[in-house]
């Protein structure tokens, strides 16, 4: 008689091993709870910089980029009039200098003299014409044209309405100037052209490949770096471009981007010195941020990033603002550092410290006892109250503060709210065509102004989810977006905030975030600003 | 030897099978094609919403704004010219060169892992059933389980946390050098090797009671001989018939083992086109893994019909 598949647990063999893997995970828990102690590793003798991207970017070509890890690289490769430098702050770039009219209305852009590509030809203000008419052509498909829309006509053109793109506002009097002209005012315009969508393209190169021509060995950069190879789905490798302005291309070392999607591998490639940098992001995991925090090569900066809790001030009970302002008042921030652990900072105002526009003062601080009893009323008033869920994305850590919310509400309000989890596509989708009455969600600026954030709130975004429309609020931000930084545009942000935040509570900030990152002991002048952009151009080599 | 009448059924029998794949392939690109549609969600959905106008554009360059019996029959008209169409999400890349470019990869991996875990399977098997120890049987088993038992994930955690952490021996990802395949080879034998085990066990111990045997012992046949000629021969085909989605499934590489070794492989592909509704990458990948799922059945039937006599008139 053969012996049959055993039951579990019958075998010494299979319950020795059971338990000799409990052991391994018990002890490998308590390993891991320790702080981080650097390993002594050899430095390397190779001249390359190994990074981790997480995944293959979508596109490399730069009017179609809208997410942040194809953004990583065509920062290194394409450079457009204007760059964030480390402090996120505005600087030419191609252009060395600019002129604003006493109307605000018109921008002289001079380029730098004798700059090339990265085939040796000269960068013309033709390449720039050429790059931003592309984009605004329709059926090109650019998600963010309307970076462009300041320009006068550029809508227009877009929508179809003018089909002569000389009517548009920009013109080239010399190879070496671009003069645009906007329709009206706009304080952040050259912040603007610093985004991917803005850069020049060549149009020979389009011509030659099509879509094709973002492949390595085909693309024309006129960034610090040129595109050596692209494995898809695996690795990018730059090497330095010999005709980038600054000529300090002998200095730098090769860019390798690897696309390891896996935090846990990459942390182990880390500490393996195999990855020459660490960030929360690709690396570090939400898990492991605090670990990392504590070792001495970390370092932070504060992203231009929020998490809210948004209403679709549509749907009952967040039909009424007095509820709203009542569950956004039992939310306890402090909790979030605490319970999260992946460098929040709690947030009451939609405007991230870092930038002009920030008020601590403003929004909803805590004081559960007012809303507990505005609630009591509002369920007196409405005794059929059923409670919607709080609804997010599919992923642990929103999960948590979903949790986190929960537990808040119940202890403050005395209220049960429901927690649903949606695909992320799904997510999407629902918050497009009828958005969830409590719903989580976060906002990444995409150029350092307090409009980008205060914007998604105008009634023309087509990301404001909260169903709410005040052609108050969309008068004051049309009308800070004219005006230069100082206290008169102050007091603008600080009354639109008042009214999104506190006159009608349409969403409550949670937290903001802090960007970690260790740089191997063999490497310098590896950085993140608050744009979340990774700084490579400054990248060197140490040697032992 | 096959005589002429029986020719003319394998041919028959091949005929039909390959019509048989066809439509079955057909209904399985309409399901996915249809279901795809189903879902909620947009390709070019993201982070940052898209104003409708742009949405439109892109709509209109894929053809997604026709009606979807259209869409299908465009698709189709497509494959029958070997074109699988633009990937949706990522930006000038066809899926034909996406699957070639993933293919030799997944192919490899899978290839390594079937000729390390069937041949190791098969010898632990074999061994099982022919050693009189209790304990070396038990062992077999619990660790037969405890492979059944363990999903590739924490067998990969476990592998790279003890050989490339721990001990140092192995790089832990990506597919630089020779020596980075053996991790993730060693990962995916795991399933091979368990199913090989599990059901070859199971039929070796029940053909050795097989009457047959005790004749060919009775008539001084060597037990080599017989195990290979005849305990073997007979034992091989519930598992040969099991090998077809075997072997497709692990040529076809998995999500787990390739997110963890940083692998650029078909599983990945496959699952993270699903979830950012890459629907022509979906539809090539189902395509090419019904494929490979109905040629690899169609060969086992044929080794089945090789090895087994009787089922030559059936």
């Amino acid at each position: 008689m053969k012996p049959q598949m055993p039951p579990f647990f019958q075998k010494p063999f299979l319950r020795w091993s059971l338990l000799a893997l409990a052991l391994l995970g018990v002890f490998l828990f308590f390993k891991k709870t320790e702080s981080v102690t650097p390993h002594v590793l050899p430095f390397p003798t190779d001249n390359i910089v190994t990074l981790n991207l997480g995944k293959e970017p979508p596109t490399l070509d730069p009017l179609r980029n809208t997410d942040s890890t194809s953004g990583r690289v065509i920062h290194e490769l394409m450079r457009g009039l204007t760059d964030f430098d480390k402090q996120a702050q505005i600087a030419p770039e191609l252009a060395q200098s600019w002129q604003v009219s006493t109307d605000g209305l018109t921008y002289t852009f001079t380029l730098r003299p004798h700059i090339k590509w990265s085939d040796g030809k000269p960068i013309t203000a033709k390449d720039f014409v050429y790059a931003w008419k592309r984009v605004l052509i329709q059926s090109n498909g650019s998600a963010y044209a309307f970076f462009l829309f300041s320009i006068h006509n550029a809508e227009a053109f877009y929508n179809g309405t003018i089909s002569d793109f000389s009517q548009v506002g920009i013109r080239t009097p010399n190879p070496q100037t671009i003069e645009i002209r906007l329709r009206r005012p706009n304080v952040f315009f050259p912040a603007m052209l610093a985004f991917p969508v803005a850069v020049p393209i060549r149009e020979d190169n389009v011509l030659a490949y099509g879509n094709q021509f973002t492949e390595a060995g085909h693309y024309i950069t006129n960034g610090p770096f040129l595109l050596s190879q692209w494995q898809h789905d695996s690795r990018i490798i730059l090497k330095p471009n010999p005709y980038y302005w600054d000529g300090q291309a002998s200095e730098r070392p090769d860019i390798q981007f690897e696309m390891i999607p896996d935090q846990n591998t990459a942390v182990t490639l880390f500490e393996q010195g195999v990855l020459d940098m660490a960030d929360s992001g690709t690396v570090i995991s939400n898990f492991e941020y605090a670990r990392y925090a504590k070792d001495p090569r970390a370092k932070e900066v504060g992203i231009s990033f929020i998490q809210y809790l948004g209403f679709n001030v549509k749907k009952a009970p967040f039909n009424d603002p007095r509820i709203r302002k009542a569950f956004c008042e039992c939310v306890q921030r402090d909790y979030f550092p605490s319970l999260l652990k992946s460098g929040e900072t709690p947030l009451n105002s939609f405007v991230t410290p870092n930038l002009f526009g920030y008020n601590a003062k403003l929004g909803h601080s805590t004081h559960t006892s007012d809303a507990q009893q505005i609630w009591q009323g509002y369920l007196k008033e409405h005794p059929n109250t059923k409670m919607p869920a709080l609804t997010f994305t599919n992923d642990y850590g929103v999960r948590k503060i979903g949790e986190i919310l929960q537990f808040q509400w119940k202890g403050g309000l005395g209220v049960n709210v429901p927690l649903r989890t949606l695909d992320w596509k799904v997510y999407l989708s629902r918050l497009e065509y009828d958005a969830p009455a409590l719903f989580l969600l976060t906002w990444f600026v995409d150029y350092p102004d307090a409009d980008s954030f205060l914007s998604l709130f105008h009634s023309s975004n087509g990301n404001n989810h909260t169903g709410w429309k005040s052609a108050r609020y969309d008068a004051l931000i049309e009308k800070a977006a004219m005006m230069p930084n100082g206290p008169q545009r102050q007091t603008v942000y600080d009354e639109a905030q008042r009214v999104l935040l506190m006159q009608d509570t349409v969403i409550c900030p949670l937290f903001t975030r802090r960007k970690l990152w260790l740089n191997q002991p063999w490497v310098e002048g590896l950085s993140f600003n608050s744009m979340n952009d990774l700084v490579i151009e400054d990248v060197r080599l140490k040697r032992k | 030897m096959m005589n002429d009448r029986a020719s003319t059924q394998f041919s028959t029998w091949f005929l039909r099978r390959l019509i048989e794949g066809t439509v079955t392939l057909f209904f399985v690109l309409l399901l996915t094609f249809f279901l795809l549609r189903l879902m909620p969600g947009n390709p070019f959905d993201g982070d940052k919403g898209l104003s409708p106008l742009v949405k439109q554009a892109l709509e209109a360059r894929f053809h997604l704004n026709e009606p979807m019996w259209m869409q299908f029959w465009l698709y189709l008209k497509g494959l029958f010219h070997g074109d699988l169409g633009p990937s949706l999400t990522q930006e000038g890349r066809l899926v034909g060169d996406m699957l070639r470019e993933s293919l030799p990869t997944s192919f490899g991996l899978g290839f390594f892992a079937l000729a390390l875990g069937v041949p190791l399977g098969v010898a632990t098997a074999v061994w099982g059933n022919e050693t009189p120890s209790k304990n070396v049987i038990g062992a077999l088993d619990s660790i037969a389980s405890l492979f059944l038992a363990s999903p590739s994930f924490l067998v990969a955690g476990v592998l790279i946390l003890s050989f490339s952490v721990g001990l140092g021996w192995l790089p832990a990802a990506t597919l630089t050098t020779p020596l980075h395949w053996i991790l993730p080879v060693v990962t995916l034998a795991i399933v091979p090797y368990t199913f090989t085990y599990l059901l070859l066990k199971q039929s070796l111990a029940d053909e050795s009671s097989a009457l047959y045997l005790q004749m060919k012992y009775a008539a001084g046949i060597p037990h080599t001989q017989v195990l290979m000629r005849h305990l073997l021969r007979n034992a091989w085909l519930p598992l040969l018939s099991l090998a077809g989605p075997l072997v497709a499934n692990v040529m076809t590489g998995s999500f787990a083992i390739e997110v963890l070794y940083a692998i650029p492989g078909l599983g990945r592909q496959f699952v993270s086109a699903i979830i950012n509704r890459d629907y022509t990458v979906v539809m090539g990948s189902t395509l090419l893994y019904a494929t490979l799922l109905l040629v690899m059945n169609l060969l086992a039937d044929m080794c089945i019909v090789g090895l087994d006599p009787r089922r030559r008139e059936a």
